[in-house]
């Protein structure tokens, strides 16, 4: 009987104990799960946060909006006073603020008392007495619980003493600003408490925030000067087209009149002109010619790139147009004995509607390019296809064509073909006959497009759209 | 709504956060916190002594990490809270 009780006491001994320690492992798990919580629910604040940052780096440009977007969303998320960002100048070599957070009207017009103080911070890199320089310069995180000690020499201890009372600053955090190594600037925190009644939430996101903000700064700055730079590049885009258009006026008179002269000297001179004279005066009328073509091709690629070429949109015929620009050429033709033809349907009209002299410089400049590279026997047709959505023309030569890697460069300014296909050519041309080939088609809507193979000859195909057609 | 009932809130808000109704269900067997109708505490008694009794009630189940949040709260309190006005716990 004593046994028995002795066991069954044992028993309830054992079981207790089993009871308490399944309590305690409980317990234990109980903190555990709650501690995780506690990190999870910081990471989810902090996060959200962050994420605000991350838009703001994202959305807005230039850097005094994308600062002040920064210190108001820190300020208002962390509930802290008041806050600023502050960027060197290296060139004047000072910190000078370039976001405030902003205040109640009570406090704002308070500062405004005493001129600013926060906005219109600006301290010499040298005054090492301001905490604000001290932490940019040694890129290092700074507190102080003396305002004057971010305000000097701006104001003075007492008026220090004075805002900081008014707006309930206890302390004031500085974060340096770096990127890649280098002092960007600083980010100042004024709180209304010790840095060290800061919370784990708070500690924790301002850790995360300070990488994000050097990197939303040093963006904004890239962008700033980016913006900087294109501004200046199309400034000095915008004068190199006056230059070149009076340039290219002033020279165009001299050397019409060079040319009349050698023409003259050529042809009506009282005497005969012998030989080699008559060559160098030949030489000196071809080049003086291309001058000219060169100088009237800049004049109205000039014209192109400020949009001052106007194209006139009138019905006509582009038959007509190629059968002039055929008769035109037919003679160059002839006498590289070239079988050249112009293929139409006589009893179509192929009306539409554009500039017919604009039109018209295309086809010279493709029906003359193909007379140029293609030898002598060869063949160049001009042929002309109508449908209801475009009319095409194309002028296909058989030349000594172009490889694909150098059709790339065709249309460009300037451009100048690297391969045999211009061994045929005599005279060089300007580079920028295509170009503005390709820009005059492009205002009427349609598109030039090239088709060739080395040895075997190009077509080139304008294609002029439906919707500019009568 | 006195300092007291303040923190209490903000605290319970916190708690809240972290580990869902479960907070709530343990402030409620706090003596000396009643909620009203919109489920904000007030507080009855010593409110030092109620506030004291609430941050043990959640350390009891959670360990010294609540005590931690529970600090973090009354941190966040906007304007700063005196720390002589709070019980050792959260000081």
């Amino acid at each position: 009987m004593a046994d028995l009780s002795h066991n069954s006491t044992k028993n309830i001994t054992s079981r207790e104990s089993n009871s308490s320690s399944l309590e305690e492992e409980l317990a234990r798990v109980n903190k555990e799960i709650y501690e995780r919580n506690v990190e999870l629910t910081i990471h989810n604040r902090t996060l959200s946060i962050l994420s605000k940052i991350y838009d703001i780096i994202n959305t807005a440009l230039g850097l005094q909006p994308t600062a002040e977007k920064l210190i108001n969303a820190i300020v208002q998320e962390l509930k802290f006073q008041k806050g600023f960002i502050a960027l060197i100048d290296y060139k004047a070599k000072i910190l000078h603020s370039v976001a405030v957070s902003d205040l109640n009207k009570t406090h704002a017009s308070y500062l405004k008392k005493y001129k600013q103080p926060f906005t219109k911070l600006r301290i010499h890199l040298k005054d090492q007495n301001n905490i604000c320089v001290v932490s940019t310069i040694q890129k290092q995180q700074r507190m102080t619980n003396v305002l004057y000690d971010i305000l000097t020499p701006m104001v003075t201890e007492e008026v220090s003493e004075a805002i900081s009372e008014k707006l309930h600053i206890q302390t004031t955090v500085l974060y340096p600003i770096v990127f890649g190594g280098k002092a960007l600037g600083v980010l100042c925190l004024c709180l209304d408490k010790h840095v060290g009644a800061l919370t784990r939430f708070e500690r924790e996101t301002l850790k995360e925030l300070m990488e994000l903000v050097s990197i939303a700064i040093e963006r904004a700055k890239i962008y700033a000067d980016l913006k900087r730079a294109n501004k200046r590049l199309k400034e000095l885009d915008l004068l190199k087209d006056e230059f070149v258009s009076i340039a290219s006026h002033e020279l165009r008179t001299p050397m019409t009149a060079i040319k009349s002269y050698l023409w003259m000297a050529i042809n009506k001179s009282p005497q005969k002109v012998e030989q080699p004279l008559k060559k160098y005066l030949d030489i000196s009328y071809k080049s003086t010619e291309r001058l000219i073509r060169l100088v009237n091709d800049m004049l109205t690629v000039s014209r192109i790139e400020r949009g001052k070429v106007e194209i006139k949109h009138l019905p006509f015929d582009i038959a007509e147009t190629l059968q002039m620009v055929y008769e035109e050429l037919k003679i160059t033709a002839q006498e590289k004995h070239i079988d050249f033809t112009l293929e139409k349907n006589k009893a179509e009209t192929y009306k539409i509607v554009g500039d017919s002299i604009k039109l018209r410089e295309v086809f010279q400049n493709l029906v003359g390019n193909a007379l140029k590279f293609t030898p002598e026997n060869g063949k160049i047709t001009i042929r002309i296809l109508m449908n209801k959505k475009c009319v095409e023309i194309s002028v296909s030569d058989t030349g000594s064509g172009i490889p694909k890697s150098e059709q790339k460069k065709l249309f460009k300014k300037f451009s100048k073909i690297d391969y045999s296909y211009s061994k045929h050519s005599r005279q060089p041309g300007t580079g920028l006959g295509l170009y503005i080939s390709k820009q005059i088609v492009s205002l009427h809507g349609g598109d030039i497009t090239v088709q060739s193979e080395a040895d075997k000859g190009s077509t080139f195909t304008v294609i002029l759209p439906q919707s500019k057609i009568t | 709504m006195d300092i007291y009932s303040s923190i209490v809130n903000t605290i319970i808000k916190q708690q809240t956060s972290i580990i869902g109704p479960i907070a709530l269900s343990q402030a409620k067997m706090v003596a000396g916190i009643h909620f009203s109708d919109e489920g904000s505490a007030d507080l009855q008694g010593d409110p030092k002594l109620v506030l004291d009794e609430l941050v043990k009630k959640y350390e009891k189940l959670f360990g010294k990490a609540s005590i931690e949040v529970c600090k973090d709260a009354v941190r966040e309190l906007i304007p700063p809270v005196s720390p002589d006005i709070l019980p050792d716990i959260l000081k």
